[in-house]
Formats: C-alpha cells, structure tokens, sequence
C-alpha cells in the first residue's frame, strides 16, 4: 500500500484520479496547487508524487524542481500534451515519467508501480534477489543491495530512475544498450516508448555522478545504437 | 536552321513586329522615294542626251546642203557620211541598197525604218553589242526651187554610244540602294531603341507578375511617367496590394480557424480527463451493477473511450496542421517495433508476419507504432483473414505492407481513404473508428522525410504540402487492392542519414 | 505583315529594272530638208518618173536643163536602172514665142514624142523654170513646139 501525492488543479480531474488510484489500492493525498503539495509533502511523505505541470501559483516544473532538490521520491508528471517543451521541461527539472492527460487509471496505475518498482518500496512486487557487495568502477562505488552510490566516497542523491538506470548499465559494463530495450527495462514500457525519457534521465545522471558530464565516462553515448557504461 | 532560330528568338513577339514595322514603313518610304528619284533623273538624262543628239545631228546634216547628185554617188554618200560624223558617233546613209557607214545596219529596227519613212526625224535606244546606244534615223528631203519638199531617197542614220548615261543612271541607282540600307539600318535601330522602351517596362511587369504567381505577394512594379504602360503599372501594383491583403486575410482567418479547433479540442480533453481517469473504475464495476444499470455504465464507458480516442486524434490533426508536429527519432530495429505493436494489442497470433531482423531505421517509434497499429487493425476489422504484414529494405528506403484478404477498396472509395472522417463503409453503424486514423496514419507517414530539418519542428510546414522541396524524400503511405484480392497498404519510410 | 512584304517586293523589282533599257521608237521633228544645186532632170525608173540631179556649176536654164535630159542618163544613173524616152534628136532646143505662155521650141514635132517622154520633159522644164526669169510674155502655161505643131498646156505629173 503505497503513498500517492497527487498535485492537481483541475477539481474533476482530481477527484476522478484519486477515485481511481484508491480504488486501485494507493492511499491518496490529493492537492490542487503547487504550494498545498509542499506543505503536504513536509507534513506527511509520499512514495510517489503525481504532479500536473499546469498549476496556478508555482507552475509544476518549479514543483518538480524542489521536491527533487530535497528527495528522491519519484515523480510522475501529469502533460496535456506531449510536445517538445512540457516533456523535456518536466524531464529536465526531474521527473522520472510522464503521462499524458487525458489518462486511463490503469495507465497511471502502471506507471506508478513502475516508478515504484525502482525504489524497491512497491509491496506487490518484491524486489530481486540482491546481489551483495559493493561495485567499484573507477571513483564510483555501487551497492546493488543497499543502493546507494557513492562517488570518491560521498554518496551521491539519485532519483530512483536514475539509479535504476545506472544499475542497468553497470550491470552489463561495456555492452550497449539501445534507448527501447532501456525504456523496457527500467521504465517498463512497452516497447515504443519515447526515448526523450532515457536521453533526460541519463543528462542528470552524468550531472551527478561524471567528474566532466560533457566528457563521460561512466554512461557512454554510442551514436545510433544507445548508451553503454564504460569502459573506463 | 537551329542557329537560324536561337538568333531570331530573341526578336519574336513584339520586338519583331516593332522592327518590321518600322524596318518595313521605312524600306518602303525610302524606296519610292529613292525610286520615284530615280526614275524620273533616269528620264531626265537620257531625255537630255537624246535632244542634243538629235540636234547635234540635224545640225550636222544642214551643212550637207546644197546636194549636188541624185542618185548620190558611193563617193558622195562616203562625203555625205563624213560630213555627219563627229566623234561621239558612227553614221550609216543609205539609198536604195547602198550603204556607206560605220552604222551597222542591224541596229536599225523596221520599226524605226517605218516611222522615217513617213518623213519624220525618229529615234530609238537599242542594244548595240551589249551596249546601250541611240540611233537618230532621218530621210534627207530637197526643196525644190518650186518650194516643194521632195524625199532625195537618201536616208541617214547615226548611233550614239550611251555608256556615259549609262553610268550616270547606275551612279545614281547606286546611291538610292545605299540610301535605302542606310534607312533600314537607321529604322531597325530607331526600332530596337523604342521597342526598348516599350519592352523594358513590359519585361518589369512580366517579372512581377511572376514573382506574384510563384507567391511574392510584396512585389511591386516601379511606376515611371505617365502614360498607358504607367498605368498598367499602378494597377497592377493596386491589384497585387489588393492580392496580398485579401491573402493575409485569409491565412488570418484559416489560422483562426485552426486554433479554434485546436483550443476546442484541448478545452475537451479537461473533461474528459476527468471521466476518463474513473473508467477502469466503471468498466471493472459494470458486471456487479443490477440491468439496466450494468448496461447503462458499459454504454456510457464505451462512449467516453470513443470520445477520448476522437479527441486525441484531432488534437493530432491540429498539430499536423499547425506544423507543431515533432519527430522523436530514434535509431530502432524495425521488426522488433513491429512486433512490439502487435504483441500490445495482442495481435501476435491474428497475423501473419515477414519481419527479417536487422533492419534498422532512424524512425519515431510511437509514430510508428500508431500507423501500423491503425493499418493492421483496420486489416482484421474492415478486411478478412489472412493479414499479413511484411517488412523489406529497398536502398533509401524501409517499407512496410499491411494486405488482408477481404473484399478490397471500392473504386471510388480508393482515393478518398485517406481523406479525414472518410469512412468507407457508411452502412456502418457505428464505428469503432474516429475515421481520422488512415488520415493521422499518413500524415505520421509524411513526418518522416529527409531534409536537415527532420528532427526539429516542421514549422514552416504551413501550406507547403503541394510544394515539397525537390531532392527531399518523403515518406508516403498508399492504398491498394491486391490483384489476388484485398487490399494493400504500403508505408515507406526513407532512411535518414545519421547526424554526425 | 504578308502585304508588306508584297508591296517591298514589287518596290524592288520595279527598282531591278535599272539601267538604260532599249525602247521603242519615238519621233519628233520633221525630216530635215536643203536645197539643190544642179540640174533637176526626170529619168524613167520602173515606169515611173525619178528626179535626178546632176551638179552643175549654176543653177540651169531650161533650156539647158531640158538640153542635159536630152543627152541621157550617165553611167551611174545607168547603173541606178534609170532610163529615158527622151531622144536626143529633140535637140536643139530653145525658150519658143508662140504667144501661148512657156513654150519649148523641139527640133521635132513633140507629137511624135511618148507620152512618158513628154512628162520627162515638161517636169524637167517647169523645174527648171523656178531659176530664170522668163520673159513678160510667157504665161503660166506650159507648151511644146516643135516642126510646126504645138502640144499643150502640159502639166508635171506628181512623180513616185
């Protein structure tokens, strides 16, 4: 039974999401702008934020921005469309996924058991067997059981995504991954999803953990086929 | 003759007819007048020539007076003979079938004979050896102490050479020939000067009237002076203002028109969001529900799925349209997507599949995604079983064939089946479709093209359907029956070049 | 644009007939005409009577004018196919007084000339005439004396 903050304005739209995901088993905590959601969010934590970017007040992307400056519970973000500048805006100020409105429960549904899935904190769906042991490459250290990741020995704050993300690479050092087998893996859509979602992902995961994100060296890009972790 | 017309070209048309015009008046002027001239110092001169002949002769026969024999002796003729010749001529006198004289007596026509005969002084210009000559004829009378005039029987006949004449008439046909090519010349010139003038602004018309048509709505003419073509100029810049305002008119209201659409469609979307997000509530709760009840909830599901699906397919539409459309492209094995769709629908089973692996192509996978997904289900709801899909590689291209074994597209419906809200079969009740998918399925299709703007925002788009750039390769979709039955759609895509 | 170049092309060709071109006969003054200096004498040629001329040093009296006649024609006037009927045995001749006008005094009766001779000689003497000044008593008329008889007034036929 996870935790569902949801960020709405829209009173219908709102109510019906909230209908939904409680009937889908979530406890919801719903709020109709930016400002609520925060103070919501101090008051009492979520596993999982659902945020509409279109928001009187703080717009979504602000929103975005701060709840993920201060945690790294994932966020959702709810477009009315799903052209270049609310995806990659929302994309880029941290969320882990998107849906576009307007969204059948089951779609959201999927999403957020996706998203939390990567935490680990999903109690339908277990987690896999944990491998111990901590991975070292280069000045990074990866604890796949605990994960957390550390870089010269200071753990580094990744959303869940983008940890999922690294995990997925690493665990294949060296092999190149194309953006839809990434997008099924981690983000566990099907097949034809958009890409956009793995380019943003891997641009704030090489800000945090690359010593020269214009120069990585961790997360690869190999044009035309995907991304690749190393070689160092 | 090929040089012949590359030469005259540049002249046809109104040059030719201003230059012949003015060459022809000219040529014409200048030949009567040159002629008429000519003709008449022609008259002139020999006119001149002949009298002084004739006088000159008559002179010379009056100083032959008194004869003293008749019959005149050979020797007296010889005197005789001596007597009219000067040196500018050549005497014959003749009496009965004597002769005496240079005079060669074929010179002398019958004609001439006949006229001297009745007592008249005569003359004559003929061609003596190819020469044009005079010949003066005359009898030679004798007063009688009575007073009677009596014909001696003698007759005289000198030739006089014209060849000074002669020359004097060519020297001046001469001049009027060369005054005449001078005129011509100067009238083809004065020609070309004023069909410059003329031509120039009617070649500055013709530009702006071209640049108009090709869809320069600002050019204008320069107006210069005051007469007809200074007129034509002013309306024709009236006319293209005219043009250009009514033009920005209408784009101001077609793109009025398409926000409207846009705005309504995205106003929809609220509500249904609303409605939508409850419906997998409803649909898991109908079969609980009491009829008709039950019965009441699927309809009212069934109708929110169908608006929601209408809704967002406009708003498809209206980002076509507006060339908001983007491509996310990405660099895809082409069977996997492909089977990728169909195993999302769960399709998998229903259709037969020729998807060779390693195909790649530089593609939009949810663009992708939503043309197969709407052919294939069109296949197996609208055609009959086999479906069949089959992916093949041709250089520059990656295509894709949906085909069925149902009864294939009516004639007439064939070239409307792309056309938005088309539904073929009207008998249909209800459609399950918003018959904007085969029109969404094309224009994803034509998304898909190869010039350096493929993957940013087609924003100049607008309008430019007819007027694809040459060199561009776009992708295209179409439609058409198998010659085994069926239809058949085919969807090319071109490869793009990766960036580098 | 066909009719001009029509109308250049007769201009033209009415230009190509350039040149001092043979023409027909043109007339104009009459004949020129002078007097004699000789003898007027009629010879017979193909039954028609031919003046003649013969150079003499003055212009002839009658009687020497009708004298030569009597003499014949010369070897050209021969060779030109002159003849005459005019015997010379009329000679000697001289101006008559018979009261009648001109009389010629013949050494024979002028009846027994022909009737071409006769002409011959009348024609010979009226021109002949014209150069003397004749005697108050001859008349206008012409006659021929001779033996006895007279023959006239004679008249100068027109000759071919």
């Amino acid at each position: 039974m996870s935790t569902v903050l949801l960020i709405e304005d829209d009173k219908d739209i709102r109510d019906g999401l909230a209908l939904a995901l409680t009937w889908q088993g979530h406890t919801v905590h719903a709020v109709e702008s930016g400002e609520l959601g925060l103070a919501a969010l101090a008051a009492n934590p979520a596993d999982v934020v659902v945020l509409d970017l279109m928001l009187p007040g703080i717009d979504g992307f602000e929103v975005c921005r701060r709840i993920r400056a201060s945690t790294n519970l994932p966020i959702i973000m709810v477009t009315a469309r799903n052209d270049d500048i609310d995806v990659v805006g929302g994309l880029e100020a941290g969320a882990d996924d998107y849906v576009v409105k307007p969204v059948q429960a089951r779609v959201l549904e999927a999403r957020i058991r996706a998203v939390l899935r990567r935490t680990g904190a999903d109690p339908a769906h277990p987690t896999e067997t944990r491998k111990t042991g901590v991975e070292r490459h280069g000045t990074l250290a990866i604890d796949r059981a605990g994960l957390v990741v550390s870089r010269d020995g200071t753990p580094v704050g990744l959303a869940p995504t983008e940890l999922r993300l690294l995990l997925e690479l690493s665990a294949s050092p060296g092999q190149v991954l194309s953006r839809q087998q990434l997008l099924e893996s981690v983000w566990e859509q099907a097949y034809l999803g958009d890409s956009r979602l793995v380019d943003a992902c891997v641009q704030r995961l090489r800000a945090k953990i690359e010593d020269d994100p214009a120069n990585p060296r961790y997360v690869q890009t190999v044009r035309g086929f995907g991304y690749r972790f190393g070689p160092l | 003759m090929k040089w012949l017309r590359a030469f005259v070209a540049p002249f046809r048309g109104l040059r030719l007819r201003l230059l012949l015009g003015f060459a022809g008046l000219c040529v014409l002027t200048a030949a009567l007048v040159a002629g008429g001239m000519y003709v008449l110092a022609r008259r002139e001169i020999l006119q001149q020539s002949q009298d002084a002949s004739v006088a000159s002769l008559t002179r010379q026969i009056a100083t032959i007076y008194p004869l003293r024999t008749l019959p005149p002796t050979k020797q007296s003729m010889t005197d005789i003979a001596d007597q009219l010749t000067t040196r500018g001529n050549d005497v014959r006198v003749e009496y009965q079938k004597m002769s005496v004289g240079d005079l060669s007596g074929s010179t002398i026509t019958a004609d001439l004979r006949e006229v001297i005969g009745n007592g008249h002084m005569a003359w004559q210009r003929v061609d003596y050896d190819g020469t044009p000559a005079l010949i003066v004829g005359t009898e030679i009378m004798v007063t009688e102490p009575g007073q009677s005039v009596r014909p001696s029987g003698v007759d005289v006949f000198a030739g006089y050479q014209l060849l000074a004449e002669e020359a004097s008439i060519s020297q001046i046909s001469d001049i009027a020939w060369g005054i005449g090519a001078l005129a011509l010349l100067l009238a083809m010139l004065l020609g070309i000067v004023v069909a410059r003038s003329v031509l120039g602004p009617v070649r500055e018309l013709r530009t702006a009237a071209v640049r108009l048509g090709a869809g320069e709505l600002s050019s204008r003419v320069p107006v210069h002076g005051s007469d007809e073509l200074a007129e034509v100029a002013r309306t024709f810049n009236n006319t293209a203002q005219s043009l250009a305002e009514h033009v920005a008119e209408l784009r101001r209201m077609e793109a009025d028109a398409r926000r409207f659409v846009a705005d309504v469609s995205h106003e929809l979307r609220t509500p249904l969001a609303a409605m939508i997000a409850v419906l997998d509530v409803l649909d898991d709760q109908a079969s609980h529900l009491p009829e008709p009840t039950g019965e009441a909830v699927r309809l009212v599901s069934q109708g929110t799925h169908n608006l929601t699906r209408l809704v967002n397919d406009l708003i498809e539409v209206t980002r076509f349209d507006s060339g908001t459309a983007a491509l996310a492209l990405d660099h895809i094995d082409l069977a996997v997507a492909i089977r990728a769709t169909l195993r999302a629908r769960g399709w998998t089973d229903a259709v037969d599949t020729d998807l060779p692996d390693g195909i790649m192509a530089r593609v939009d996978p949810r663009r992708l995604d939503v043309i197969v997904a709407n052919l294939v289900g069109n296949a197996l709801r609208h055609g009959a079983p086999p479906v069949s899909i089959r992916l093949t590689a041709e250089p520059g291209w990656r295509i894709i064939e949906v085909a069925d074994n149902g009864p294939g597209l009516a004639a007439d419906v064939l070239p409307q089946v792309f056309n938005r809200f088309y539904k073929a079969d009207t008998a249909r009740a209800r459609s399950e479709g918003s018959g904007l998918g085969l029109a969404i399925a094309w224009e994803n299709a034509r998304l898909h093209r190869t010039d350096d703007r493929v993957a940013a925002r087609a924003a100049d788009r607008v309008g430019d359907r007819a007027g694809d750039r040459a060199g561009d390769r776009v992708g295209s979709l179409v439609a058409a029956n198998r010659p085994g039955g069926g239809a058949v759609f085919t969807l090319r895509l071109p490869t793009v070049e990766e960036p580098s | 644009m066909i009719k001009r170049g029509v109308l250049l092309g007769l201009v033209v060709l009415a230009c190509v007939g350039c040149g001092v071109r043979p023409s027909g006969v043109i007339s104009g003054l009459p004949a020129p005409s002078g007097p004699v200096n000789g003898a007027t004498l009629f010879l017979i040629r193909d039954d028609q009577l031919v003046p003649v001329l013969r150079a003499t040093t003055t212009p002839p009296t009658m009687v020497q004018a009708v004298t030569l006649l009597a003499q014949g024609p010369t070897q050209d006037e021969i060779s030109a196919a002159l003849r005459t009927q005019v015997p010379a045995g009329i000679l000697p001749v001289s101006l008559g007084n018979s009261g009648h006008g001109t009389t010629l005094d013949l050494a024979v009766d002028p009846n027994l000339l022909s009737t071409m001779a006769i002409n011959q000689i009348s024609c010979t003497a009226r021109d002949a005439q014209a150069n003397q000044i004749l005697p108050i008593t001859t008349g206008p008329e012409f006659f021929l004396a001779g033996a006895g008889r007279t023959v006239g007034p004679l008249r100068c036929p027109p000759t071919g």
